[in-house]
């Protein structure tokens, strides 16, 4: 739509909310009705807030809302202001309300680097001096301190207390996939069998299970990874400071040099500022996973 | 002695006096579904506005708008 179709639709929307105003008071004063009558009155505002709904669709809202509270987020975090590109095309509303509903949100990340000596506003807890000795001892990749570019799914559940390996992450979409997987010997049986816990960084690479978590979340299996520890640190800082407020540790995307990976967000390790690493093939009762789903710029 | 005509009548004026209520507990339902929209829509049509003021403001400041 281009402007003056965009004002003229502006235009009807303002007159339909009128309508529905009139009639809502109009619904609301009526006495001594008939069933029948009153329910042909529901049925008269009804159709009106379908002709609503359709008119602000038009505007999209939702996504211009997403991108207001991301440019702020950044603006609180770097101090600064940072520009935010529209959201994928690819990314519906009715996707969003079901990633939504299982507690996974949209951000966008700006592709910064996040230097050892900066002090932006918000990084209440940087990650730790080991992580820049390991880019400088070249045992991690040199680009790990810069944030990725663009719109990404996260999955924003606290990691659960330990609790002899017991714990789960809470009403978790992927837990009756990671039973399957369980089931077909994709990944190693445990004793919960729909735990997030105990499945090691190799397993969450097999196309396999990369294609069930991408089934469960409407995804593509393409974009389905880990968090890489840079962005785990921002958001964590930005929106999810709970991340780092329990003993257990999850998974980073991030190789360490011998066929190790990263992990942090232990408590007792730092919470947001902790990171370490282990064997791509280690697996255990404290060490979990959270997805992350990347979608093109 | 049982009468059954009285009792029938008595029933029928409990299921009339049951559905009386139904009916004013699904138009209270239905009152506070609207109101809820009306809020959103409040406030969408506020954001709406603002995403014009933005990406349009010659046509917003030229046109009758709220």
């Amino acid at each position: 739509m281009n402007c003056p179709e965009k004002t003229q639709t502006y235009q009807e929307l303002l007159s339909l909310k009128k309508d529905f105003e009139a009639a809502f008071v109009n619904f609301k004063s009526l006495g001594g009705l008939t069933h029948e009558e009153r329910k042909e009155k529901v049925e008269s505002i009804k159709q009106l807030i379908i002709e609503i709904k359709q008119k602000a669709e038009s505007f999209d809202v939702w996504k211009n809302k997403l991108i207001k509270q991301e440019k702020e987020a950044l603006l609180k975090y770097f101090g600064k202001a940072i520009d935010v590109p529209p959201i994928p095309a690819e990314i519906t509303k009715e996707k969003m309300e079901f990633w939504k509903q299982n507690q996974f949100e949209l951000h966008y990340s700006p592709g910064i680097e996040i230097k050892q000596t900066d002090n932006f506003p918000g990084q209440k807890k940087k990650l730790y001096d080991n992580f820049y000795n390991w880019i400088a001892e070249s045992k991690i990749s040199p680009d790990t301190n810069k944030l990725p570019t663009g719109w990404f799914l996260i999955d924003t559940r606290p990691k659960p207390q330990y609790d002899n390996g017991d714990q789960m992450f809470t009403n978790d979409i992927l837990a009756p996939v990671l039973e399957e997987l369980r089931k077909d010997g994709l990944i190693k049986n445990y004793k919960k069998t729909g735990s997030r816990f105990n499945v090691s960084h190799d397993e969450l690479n097999i196309l396999e299970v990369k294609n069930a978590f991408a089934k469960a979340l409407r995804v593509k299996a393409e974009h389905i990874d880990l968090p890489p520890a840079a962005i785990y640190n921002y958001l964590g800082n930005a929106f999810y400071p709970v991340w780092g407020e329990t003993n257990t540790w999850e998974w980073f995307k991030e190789k360490f040099k011998r066929g190790f990976r990263l992990s942090g967000g232990r408590s007792d390790g730092g919470g947001l500022s902790d990171v370490g690493c282990g064997s791509s093939g280690y697996r255990g009762g404290y060490l979990g996973f959270r997805l992350l789903v990347r979608f093109s710029v | 002695m049982f009468n059954m005509k009285k009792a029938l009548s008595e029933a029928q004026e409990v299921g009339l006096e049951l559905t009386r209520k139904m009916e004013e507990i699904i138009f209270e339902k239905q009152i506070e579904e609207f109101e809820a929209f009306g809020t959103e829509l409040k406030q969408d049509v506020n954001d709406i506005k603002e995403i014009l003021l933005e990406e349009c403001p010659n046509e917003m400041s030229g046109s009758a708008v709220e």
